[in-house]
């Protein structure tokens, strides 16, 4: 009769671990950031913070030592592009300016709503990373109190990052272009022609979807964001270089590959561009 | 029994603070361990399955707050794990040196595998790929290999085993 009583307690504590599981579940899928959920995770996330900034800064030359080390001879020979590009650029620079001058009147005259340089932003730094294995999300020390909103594009010198994903006072959770469920909308930046470049999950490539099998895509071509009606991104941002095309024409889908030009691991310091999309919520 | 509760309560915060600050930064090839899992099985194995299920919970849910994925989707896993480990671990030999890390590594396996399925039911289609499987089972050898470490401080927080209120099946009549 005992071991009855035991048993039919046990079972009720799981059951209702299970269904109170159930429901924990259901209420933050319906209800997404607002509401208790929401506000109990950012306060525990608040709460943490000044832990996680002490640790993150101790930890941050052995990371950023081991990180040397593993990509020593990488970085040389990296330097010394950068040094050849550079002395390039400079040259180009005094042309582009009066190019990046008509631009912005064009997109004026356009009715386009970004320019680049022209959208302010704000500069934080990466401060942590998830404690999940399933996610690929970064921690930034700016939020609420900077300006920065959910959905805001973030970029580095190199090109896009991701998009702000959680706001809290002190910091946000950046969703970088590489997670699974982060997707896109890019064009090819010779031939213009639209895509999409969806993160894979545990990979550090992305895939260009939804592109005509008929197009001519190259190894090494640039890829930015699209900007088109309803993006989350405004247009012109550096996202990806194409790494690898394979397909034949007459295939019915071309598998194109991209490499992206930010290199998250390495990556200390970001911008979060104050930019929403056209009729957003502010 | 409420000192068992507040030292239970005391691992559970410091192991969630370890996890959320100190681990992201001891991560083998890429896979952070699961210490409230750890802790879960360590608790299930000492105070029977219903103890294991709730403090699993209590883990997975705190675990959740700093999570993307839908809060209450670690809670289940855990609460499962908890619930599994203390049903088994009544018919094991106890005083053996190989059971924790044992249930440590079937604890990450089970784990990991119900919460990519349980995700994947609830919308988290990315969860389904062979990435995570790699993950689950990295993890669970990275779990395996934590549970001896952890095994006394949870083990002194849970109390002694309380062999006369346990059955070998924890749904056992």
């Amino acid at each position: 009769m005992t071991a009855f009583r035991r048993g039919t307690r046990r079972r009720s504590v799981v059951l209702l671990l299970l269904v109170t599981s159930i429901t924990l579940i259901t209420l933050d899928q319906r209800g997404g950031d607002s509401g208790v959920i929401g506000e109990v995770r950012d306060r525990a996330r608040d709460v943490v913070a000044p832990l996680q900034r002490v640790v993150d800064d101790a930890f941050s030359p052995i990371d950023e030592w081991i990180d040397g080390a593993r990509r020593g001879a990488e970085i040389e020979r990296e330097n010394r592009r950068l040094r050849e590009e550079l002395s390039e650029a400079r040259g180009r620079a005094a042309s582009g300016a009066a190019a990046r001058r008509d631009v912005a009147a064009l997109r004026k005259l356009a009715g386009l709503t970004f320019v680049p340089g022209e959208v302010e932003t704000v500069v934080a730094q990466v401060v942590g990373a998830t404690p999940g294995n399933f996610e690929f999300t970064v921690e930034i020390d700016r939020g609420s109190t900077s300006g920065v909103r959910s959905g805001m594009p973030v970029v580095a010198g190199d090109g896009l990052v991701g998009r702000v994903d959680r706001v809290y006072r002190h910091r946000s959770t950046v969703l970088l272009i590489t997670d699974p469920s982060s997707g896109v909308g890019v064009r090819l930046a010779d031939s213009g022609v639209p895509g999409v470049a969806q993160g894979r999950a545990g990979r550090t490539e992305l895939a260009l979807e939804f592109v005509d099998p008929t197009t001519d895509v190259e190894e090494g071509e640039l890829v930015v964001t699209s900007g088109l009606e309803g993006s989350a991104f405004p247009p012109g941002i550096p996202v990806a270089r194409v790494s690898s095309v394979s397909g034949s024409d007459r295939a019915l889908e071309k598998r194109v590959l991209l490499r992206p030009l930010v290199d998250f691991p390495s990556t200390s310091l970001v911008k979060v561009l104050l930019w929403s999309p056209p009729g957003a919520q502010p | 029994m409420t000192a068992r509760v507040v030292r239970l309560a005391l691992v559970l915060v410091t192991l969630v603070l370890l996890q959320v600050t100190l681990f992201p930064h001891l991560r083998v090839a890429g896979v952070a361990p699961d210490l409230g899992l750890v802790a879960t099985v360590i608790v299930g194995y000492r105070i029977g399955p219903d103890r294991g299920a709730v403090f699993g919970f209590a883990a997975g849910l705190a675990l959740d707050l700093f999570l993307r994925t839908p809060l209450g989707l670690s809670a289940l896993a855990l609460s499962v794990v908890g619930f599994a480990t203390g049903a088994v671990s009544g018919a094991m030999m106890r005083s053996a040196m190989w059971v924790p890390p044992l249930l440590g590594l079937l604890g990450g396996l089970v784990g990991g595998t119900v919460f990519v399925l349980v995700g994947v039911l609830v919308g988290q289609e990315h969860l389904w790929s062979l990435r995570s499987a790699r993950v689950v089972a990295v993890g669970s050898v990275y779990d395996a290999l934590l549970t001896p470490l952890l095994f006394p401080v949870v083990a002194w927080a849970a109390g002694p085993p309380e062999e006369a209120v346990r059955s070998p099946a924890g749904w056992g009549a």
